[in-house]
């Protein structure tokens, strides 16, 4: 999923708006810019499935996983399931956190949003520029924090 | 000894040395911080200083040479010469503070340090063949001096605004003051090229300066001292200061 990217490297790769169906209902790419449709359906198919699976056998639906080159963070509420794709930068869990409590708190509280399903698509355009825009300025913290790390190791 | 001789006042030469003497302790603190820690930002910081400090003691010493020396000023002038080499060193000191901003703050890589490494070449390519082929006849260069400035103003805007904005986001105390202060000495810097520009223009254009030395110089030397101790303590950020932020 990590492509070269102009300028300052994004943390954050993709954001996921899954159905509790594991259908993909929004998708907004920070790397790409561009939609593949076929690996957005499967990937949030693979999400919804290990979900289930996971609650299934009882062990407890997931908020975390990694593979070689991502890690996935996932939020589940009654109605959508919210899974972030960021690339192996470590960033403080609370970080995280806070961004996936924004974006839930966002997509959970809109007015248009009632049911999925009818959703329109000038709705999903607008909440995905809202979500680019939480990213956005979430990345920007991220950095602004770094700066603060990088001069306390090599100065202060 | 006489106040002016040569056409160069002996307080210039005072005012240098003070500025030669602080630059260098703070030269000095910089590499032993470089290295005891062994980070490249710090190696770009200590490196930036050191050509500035170079600069001003060429500025320095040729005001020293003018001084005191038995050959006019209207033969040959050692701070219209050493002025311009000071400039070239100025323009490397530049490209070293890009780098320092680029590892602390921008992360864009090669292409920012190149951006301003290219344009701060330029002034070397304008200043080098004055100094080579016009020995004995160099006058007040308006053009390199007002495009030094519209470079200096640039990287110096961009840690302002990268140092301020990062103070004003922060939680930390002692951070939000140490990035408030390197903000400072930053608007400190861009008055200090604009000081000197002025001084530049003004004993250019104004007969009442034509001899040299407007107030302007005098008050971009003294933005440097201001400054200077301003960035020591926001890049340093010594023990006793620290001590005295958290008490």
């Amino acid at each position: 999923m990590a492509k070269k990217n102009k300028g300052r490297r994004k943390v954050i790769e993709s954001v996921y708006i899954i159905s509790r169906t594991g259908l993909p209902l929004l998708y907004v790419d920070f790397v790409s810019q561009e939609d593949d449709v076929d690996a957005v359906t499967l990937f949030s198919g693979i999400i919804s499935a290990i979900q289930v699976a996971m609650a299934e056998i009882d062990v407890g639906v997931p908020s975390f996983f990694d593979t070689e080159k991502n890690e996935i963070f996932m939020n589940v509420t009654e109605k959508f399931a919210i899974a972030v794709v960021k690339n192996q930068e470590p960033i403080d869990r609370n970080e995280m956190n806070k961004l996936m409590d924004q974006i839930q708190t966002l997509v959970s509280f809109d007015q248009e949003v009632e049911d999925f399903s009818t959703i329109s698509d000038e709705t999903k355009n607008k909440i995905s520029k809202k979500i680019r825009e939480i990213v956005n300025n979430w990345e920007d913290y991220i950095s602004e924090r770094e700066a603060t790390k990088r001069i306390t190791e090599s100065l202060w | 000894m006489v106040v002016w001789q040569n056409k160069i006042p002996i307080s210039s030469i005072i005012f240098e040395l003070v500025v030669v003497i602080a630059l260098t302790f703070m030269v000095i603190t910089i590499f032993a911080r470089y290295f005891a820690k062994r980070k490249k930002p710090v190696l770009y910081l200590a490196l930036a200083y050191l050509f500035y400090d170079l600069a001003t003691l060429t500025s320095c010493i040729g005001r020293w040479l003018g001084y005191f020396s038995s050959i006019p000023y209207t033969e040959f002038s050692y701070t219209d010469f050493t002025t311009l080499f000071a400039y070239v060193l100025m323009a490397i000191a530049n490209v070293f503070i890009a780098a320092f901003i680029d590892t602390i703050f921008i992360q864009k890589g090669v292409d920012f340090v190149a951006f301003f490494a290219i344009l701060s070449g330029i002034i070397i390519g304008m200043i080098v063949p004055i100094l080579n082929f016009e020995w004995g006849n160099m006058r007040s260069h308006v053009l390199i001096v007002s495009y030094h400035l519209i470079l200096s103003i640039l990287i110096f805007l961009i840690l302002a605004i990268v140092s301020l904005r990062e103070a004003k986001m922060n939680k930390k105390k002692i951070a939000k003051i140490g990035f408030a202060l390197i903000g400072t000495y930053a608007i400190f810097m861009i008055l200090l090229f604009v000081s000197f520009t002025s001084d530049s223009l003004l004993i250019t254009y104004v007969d009442a300066f034509s001899k040299g030395y407007s107030p302007a110089y005098y008050f971009g030397w003294t933005l440097l001292v201001i400054g200077s101790i301003i960035g020591y303590l926001g890049l340093i950020m010594p023990k006793w200061f620290v001590k005295m932020l958290k008490l």
